[in-house]
């Protein structure tokens, strides 16, 4: 390395000592450099993409073979990668790459509104169509069938991948729907190290999922299933196969042999991943209606279910985290907590003054050895409100914040005002009491009414 | 509805300032009962008004609603006392029985 430096060091020296004796030679030198690399002929073909075009937005209500259903249909985009659609303002499906959607998670004589957002090589947000409403037949013999699909893996569609989805991203999310509203999604992942989690879809039958710690590299079996919360017997799943790939499998040494082990690892085929968590637990937030203001605490609620005699009546370390409707971790922080089979456990986590409004979750992970279980339950921040208006209307600080400029100029406005009509009123005071003591000064005779004419 | 509602807060706010204003003015310029009518009906005015901006307050916590009611308690109390002095300044030049002017 030292030789290397010396020798690039010497040669540098001497070409700009050359240089600074002889500037034609510098020129020459950087202009055949020049030449050299000008005269190569390098064909670049690329393709630029244009913004998404703005998907218009065609639904038909329909009951076919007993199904009740809404199609949605918009136009072909080359634009467009994939598309996402939110249903009254909700998520109901993510990532999906077809021109076309057929919501079967509705109900006899209901209507929804749906949105679709074409996603771009420009990112979301660029083409969003207009809301379009539709009611569904009032008249239709159903027979609802418990459906679960999964839609997108580490957000692309999962069909566009041809075959295992084999991605670099340790932590993909993966999303999808199922026709049961507010279903109990359970997650199973493995091997070698398994993923359990469980939580609740939104009333759209939308869920997604991102594992909180990174996957080990590899063939792994992501399993979702979806429960009815009325029905507990009412449940459907699906598995998706997946490889997480290394970055950069071509050195040698300790990569080689992590391969080796993962090659050994028996991968479980789809559907028949079946993985025993030695802990049972629920999550719940307690806050009223899971409401909460910024800087205020988060009452999260445990109870331990169930808990394998290996772990009973012992100190687990258990981790906390808030996560935004983006999947990004806020807050994290972990605490022991003593498992017992019944056990309830309460806890707070203050949330922070500057967090920002929104939907977010709050996920309690539990690590054994090669298994992590988790819950995550979905909370929302509200704005701090400072001002009342009654009938539950308010004005937050950020809206006053975000309008102060304004709010300023009002009142200082509104201010000189009202001081100019304090002096006015003043002015017209001391103008009264010259006037009745002129007219008292009058009255006695001091004052002519040579000057009252002069007046 | 959240602007007509501020709209209707600011005006009546607004208002109250002005009564303020007009009845400083009529404190300024008449004397003796009728001005100490007045002197009560201003501080009623402002008790009334302070109580009006507090209420706007969000966060109602128990001091808050202490003042705030407090402050309307007084208003009142107020406002019937410089209306009996007004009541008993009137019945006086009007020459009712035992309201003669001496």
């Amino acid at each position: 390395m030292r030789v290397h430096m010396v020798v690039t060091g010497f040669s540098l020296s001497a070409y700009f000592l050359v240089a600074f004796f002889d500037p034609g030679f510098l020129s020459y030198d950087l202009r055949q450099k020049y030449h050299a690399l000008a005269d190569d002929v390098i064909a670049v073909t690329a393709t630029v993409l244009d913004v998404p075009v703005k998907p218009v937005v065609i639904i038909t209500a329909q009951c076919v073979a007993n199904t009740l259903s809404l199609e949605l249909d918009w136009a072909d985009d080359a634009n467009t990668y994939t598309y996402d659609i939110d249903r009254d303002g909700l998520p109901l499906v993510t990532g999906i790459s077809s021109s076309g959607y057929s919501d079967t998670a509705v109900a006899l004589g209901t209507s929804y509104e749906y949105t679709v957002t074409a996603q771009g090589p420009m990112g979301p947000g660029f083409a969003v169509s207009d809301p379009v409403s539709m009611t569904t037949l009032s008249v239709c013999e159903t027979i609802v069938t418990p459906t679960i699909t999964l839609t997108s893996f580490d957000s692309r569609s999962v069909d566009s991948y041809g075959g295992t989805p084999r991605v670099f991203d340790r932590r993909p999310t993966f999303a999808g729907t199922t026709n049961i509203q507010n279903a109990i999604i359970q997650v199973v992942v493995g091997p070698p190290s398994s993923f359990l989690s469980e939580f609740t879809a939104n009333s759209n039958g939308y869920f997604s999922w991102q594992p909180p710690l990174n996957f080990a590299f590899g063939t792994q079996v992501f399993t979702v299933t979806a429960i009815d919360p009325d029905d507990s017997s009412r449940k459907v799943s699906t598995s998706l196969q997946f490889e997480i790939k290394k970055k950069d499998t071509s050195t040698s040494g300790s990569n080689s042999s992590s391969e080796k082990k993962t090659a050994k690892t028996v991968i479980p085929s789809v559907g028949e991943l079946e993985v025993k968590a030695p802990v049972d637990f629920s999550l719940s937030v307690r806050n009223s209606e899971k409401k909460i203001f910024q800087g205020e605490a988060l009452n999260i609620f445990l109870f331990i279910k169930n808990i394998d005699s290996r772990y009973h009546n012992t100190n687990i370390p258990v981790r906390y985290s808030i996560i935004d409707s983006k999947g990004n971790i806020v807050i994290t922080l972990t605490m022991e907590e003593l498992f017992r089979r019944g056990a309830e456990i309460q806890r707070q986590l203050d949330l922070p003054a500057s967090i920002a409004s929104g939907k977010y979750f709050v996920q309690t992970e539990v690590s054994f050895d090669q298994m992590n279980v988790s819950r995550r339950e979905g909370f929302t921040v509200l704005d701090v409100p400072l001002l009342n208006l009654g009938g539950g209307a308010f004005i937050t600080y950020a809206e006053i914040v975000n309008n102060l400029g304004w709010i300023v100029l009002t009142l200082l406005t509104l201010l000189l005002f009202w001081l100019f009509m304090f002096m006015r009123e003043y002015g017209m005071y001391l103008q009264a009491l010259r006037h009745i003591a002129e007219r008292q000064l009058m009255n006695a005779g001091f004052i002519t009414k040579r000057r009252e004419g002069t007046k | 509805m959240k602007i007509l509602f501020l709209g209707m807060d600011s005006i009546t706010v607004a208002i109250f300032l002005l009564i303020l204003v007009f009845s400083v003015g009529i404190v300024w310029r008449v004397e003796k009962e009728l001005d100490l009518s007045y002197k009560f009906f201003v501080v009623s005015a402002l008790f009334l008004t302070v109580a009006e901006i507090l209420s706007f307050y969000a966060n109602q916590t128990l001091n808050v609603v202490l003042w705030d009611k407090g402050l309307r308690v007084s208003g009142a109390i107020f406002l019937l006392v410089s209306v009996m002095l007004m009541r008993d300044l009137v019945r006086k030049l009007d020459g009712e029985k035992g309201f003669t002017k001496k």
